[in-house]
């Protein structure tokens, strides 16, 4: 059946679904005028976005010095975004050998995409492109990863790659997740990972970075929620992988991101 | 060479090999042969392909309630179903599975077009990637 919305031309007469899909292209047009990763900014340009004294207060107890954040574009992917260009900047500036460490580790994770029945075919491109970065990383800046992830075509492959070990991670642990998915009519496992994590564009949730975290294992992972919530300083959930890396080889990398209601960016303490 | 002619490429090699084909015996669509036509952006896989029935001499639409008579599919998987990892292969495969399914559960076979068949095609889009479709009726 077609969405009533698409065949209402009348303007004086819009129904809801045309209203939603006009306001969700508003947002898409507005969206793409943002870097896909921006530049660091400190805590004090995001106070100056708030009025209200529960943000305010919460932002002054991030903590001032060095303490910043660094916007991603809310297309989506953000979290995912975020994620995967904070992984690449933490490694860029380990050694040669801690990063050829966590790209043997990663790469050994690609049995988690055969293990949940994905095919080669769909998969080996989007794998290829971070293993490239991998490969030029230790002769990379921090800089340089910035414009290696604000083109489109290799982060969103980066993207689609860790979406997919999450989501592998999910199907080969069904048992550990099945509680956590809405059972609602006929959803299941496949449907929930296919609709919420191997979609691209669709928002992570919960659930989502619990598995990336798990399938990555050498990421610990915070999430400073920034909300209206009672209470004067933001709280913060934390991810860490069920598996650990044997004795700090690759070594550990801490990813803090930032959630406003509906996006998330990179924090930096 | 640019990803998606690589990608497209690699499918290409993989159905030549194993094409993608379910067994059926629906009395409908036995022994007919049906033409699908898909499109690629320089966005593929990240974007779902555009993906039609075309008729031709000796080829038809199938006749199926989520079927337009213009060859437009109302499918999950080429809409908001649509992920990456997905391939020519695995949608021909839920296309087949769809038209084998318009048999199930030992409900009548429904040999109709979409309730608004009529009215859609009026005024349908070019490409039925601009179209939003609403999924319903799970039982074909």
């Amino acid at each position: 059946m077609v969405e009533e919305g698409k065949l209402a031309s009348d303007p004086d007469h819009l129904d809801d679904l045309t209203i939603l899909r006009l306001t969700q292209e508003i947002k898409d047009v507005e969206a793409s005028k943002n870097p896909l990763v921006g530049d660091f900014k400190p805590i004090s340009v995001l106070l100056s976005e708030y009025k209200d004294a529960t943000f305010r207060n919460k932002i002054k107890a991030l903590g001032g010095g060095n303490a910043g954040y660094r916007p991603v574009r809310g297309d989506g992917n953000c979290a995912w975004r975020a994620f995967a260009f904070r992984y690449f900047e933490l490694l860029s500036k380990l050694s040669k050998e801690e990063i050829e460490a966590t790209s043997n580790g990663l790469q050994a994770r690609t049995s988690l995409l055969d293990e949940a029945g994905y095919s080669d075919t769909g998969y080996i491109d989007f794998v290829e492109e971070t293993f490239n970065l991998f490969q030029k990383l230790p002769d990379m800046t921090p800089e340089q990863v910035v414009t290696e992830f604000n083109n489109a075509e290799v982060s969103s492959a980066i993207i689609v790659h860790f979406r997919l070990l999450a989501a592998a991670y999910i199907k080969t642990h069904a048992d550990d997740y099945i509680p956590f998915i809405d059972q609602g009519e006929g959803a299941d496992i496949g449907e929930y990972c296919n609709r919420n994590i191997e979609a691209f564009s669709v928002e992570a949730d919960h659930l989502a970075l619990s598995a990336l975290v798990n399938s990555m294992i050498t990421v610990d992972l915070g999430v400073v929620y920034m909300d209206r919530s009672a209470g004067d300083e933001a709280v913060v959930h934390k991810f860490s992988p069920v598996e650990s890396s044997a004795e700090g080889r690759p070594p550990s990398l801490k990813i803090d991101l930032l959630y406003r209601p509906g996006h998330y960016d990179i924090f930096y303490k | 060479m640019p990803g998606y002619t690589k990608r497209l490429g690699r499918e290409l090699s993989d159905l030549k090999t194993n094409p993608a084909v379910v067994m059926d015996d629906n009395p409908l669509y036995a022994g007919k042969t049906f033409r699908l036509q898909f499109r690629f952006t320089p966005t593929y896989p990240i974007e779902a392909p555009e993906v039609q029935f075309i008729a031709s001499l000796g080829r038809g639409i199938p006749m199926h309630p989520h079927i337009y008579s213009n060859g437009h599919i109302c499918l999950d998987v080429l809409g908001s179903g649509w992920s990456p990892i997905q391939t020519v292969g695995s949608v021909s495969m839920s296309i087949q599975s769809m038209l084998a399914g318009n048999d199930r559960n030992g409900f009548p076979q429904r040999t109709e077009r979409p309730p608004d068949d009529a009215r859609y095609i009026a005024s349908a889009p070019i490409s039925p990637k601009q179209t939003r479709f609403v999924y319903h009726d799970d039982n074909v």
